[in-house]
């Protein structure tokens, strides 16, 4: 159904009122619907009507000459001819097919071209993505890197935490590993007189103190004793001030120091107990 | 004494045309040579246009013949201007020469088909004449005044039932309808023109033209 606004479009186009935009609209309308055609064919038989209403007039001789001669002069090649009335003319259509194949040629480079340009499309978005993804990696591996550090600090205090407590536990072994041993008097001058001994099998050194014992003779000195099973005889740890006691080291190494003991003898201490027992520990 | 020339060496001028040794019939008047090389089915001026569109001199000037007493006529009712109006005629006649085979007998008849390229031809000049100014209307006011155009008496009796149509349509549409139409072919005003001198808004003329014209079409589908 055409529109009364088409078909005044249409009239003016018959009357060759338009613009050149319209009229090629209009043309394009009548090559795309035989309607449109159809009405323009109308219109024009509509308007080819009024020429008739101008009286016949015989044209003056001369332009029937000027016309012969400008026929005479006319190229043949600018008369438009009817294919049927004239021999197959295959330039044409080679041209055309020449036209078609370069055409088709350019397209089928365009498509490939396209083609081309969509997967490198796609690699750019894979690229993009795999980018994406090994930042987000990174970002994770960073985050990760951070809390390690963090973990890795925490670990280091408590590393050092733990070396504070294996400092305590190895202080703790060690006072463990010190055996003490209380002297009582075996002297009937002195019954109050006491002696303590720290003994540390490790580093064979010891502590001795002492309290309420009486000086020794002039001539004599108390000297203490490791009682070790594994020496036939009392080991000495040397001969010692009963007012200051002080620390002592074994003459042989002990195993085991089962008691500890003191006697008093001569000046300068013996090699062997010679003297009375006058502390021993329990 | 023009008309007489006209008739007398019309053949032999356009046999000259090809130059090709084939001998054309002699002169003669009306229709009478028109039956060569024509089916029954195709109408006389379409066959012609078919034949001139081949390169037959003999056909054009038959054709030429026919036509150029009522292509003259419109030619001159347009341009109000003898000289220009023969200028017009041997162009559009060139047009002919040149384009017979574009005619497309399913689109309109021969008559309308030639008419609408000289009422075009003949539009084109108005216009340009009119953008050239009063400077081209004072030259041509003081070129000599020609003699005015011989009517032409011999016109076949199917032109005239052609022309009797034609009249019976236009009267069977409304005044104002045929006033717009009219100004519309014949003047080369545009449509903003026209609305002016009618004094009717665009729109009016607008549809005054397109229902002119369809029922003009309508009135002589077939007649023409």
């Amino acid at each position: 159904m055409i529109s009364e606004q088409t078909e005044e479009q249409a009239s003016l186009y018959v009357l060759g009122m338009l613009g050149p935009e319209e009229t090629r609209q209009v043309e394009a309308a009548m090559e795309a619907d035989p309607e449109m055609a159809e009405l323009v064919h109308r219109l024009e038989c509509g308007a080819a009507a009024l020429a008739w209403t101008a009286p016949p007039l015989k044209p003056p001789p001369a332009v029937r000459r000027r016309l012969t001669t400008a026929i005479q002069r006319e190229p043949k090649d600018k008369r438009t001819e009817t294919p049927a009335e004239t021999a197959f003319n295959w330039l044409p259509w080679a041209i055309a097919a020449c036209l078609m194949v370069v055409v088709c040629g350019f397209a089928y480079k365009r498509y490939q071209n396209r083609l081309v340009i969509a997967d490198f499309i796609i690699r750019e978005h894979d690229q993009q993505a795999e980018l994406d993804r090994a930042q987000r990696q990174e970002t994770a591996l960073a985050n990760q890197l951070r809390a390690a550090g963090r973990e890795n600090g925490e670990l280091l205090a408590e590393v050092e935490q733990a070396h504070g407590q294996l400092a305590d536990l190895k202080a703790r072994n060690a006072l463990a590993g010190v055996k003490i041993a209380m002297l009582a008097s075996m002297a009937k001058n002195a019954p109050e007189a006491r002696a303590v001994v720290a003994w540390d099998g490790d580093s064979q050194q010891g502590i001795l103190k002492t309290d309420g014992m009486p000086a020794a003779g002039a001539d004599q000195d108390y000297q203490l004793w490791v009682i070790d099973p594994n020496y036939q005889t009392p080991v000495s740890a040397g001969v010692f001030n009963p007012a200051t006691g002080g620390n002592f080291a074994p003459v042989h190494r002990i195993m085991k120091a089962d008691k500890f003991a003191v006697s008093l003898e001569k000046k300068g201490g013996s090699e062997t107990p010679q003297g009375p027992i006058v502390m021993l520990s329990e | 004494m023009a008309a007489e020339f006209y008739s007398n060496v019309s053949l032999p001028i356009f046999a000259s045309i090809m130059g090709n040794g084939v001998a054309f019939p002699a002169a003669q008047d009306g229709p009478a040579r028109m039956s060569r090389e024509m089916s029954s089915e195709e109408p006389p001026e379409a066959a012609l246009l078919r034949q001139v569109s081949g390169g037959d001199a003999e056909a054009f000037d038959e054709l030429y013949t026919r036509w150029s007493p009522m292509l003259y006529g419109l030619l001159c009712k347009i341009l109000e201007d003898p000289r220009e109006a023969e200028d017009a005629l041997q162009e559009g006649f060139l047009h002919i020469w040149r384009k017979a085979g574009s005619y497309d007998a399913r689109r309109s008849s021969p008559t309308t088909w030639a008419y609408m390229i000289f009422r075009n031809k003949a539009i084109d000049r108005l216009r340009s004449r009119e953008r050239r100014g009063k400077g081209m209307e004072r030259i041509a006011e003081e070129e000599p005044t020609m003699a005015p155009p011989v009517t032409d008496p011999g016109e076949d009796a199917e032109n005239q039932e052609r022309r009797e149509a034609v009249k019976e349509a236009l009267e069977s549409i409304p005044a104002d309808q045929r006033e717009a139409v009219s100004l519309a072919f014949f003047s080369g005003l545009t449509q903003t023109e026209i609305a002016e001198k009618l004094g009717a808004p665009l729109g009016t003329i607008k549809a005054r033209i397109r229902r002119g014209l369809l029922r003009l079409g309508d009135a002589l589908k077939g007649k023409l």
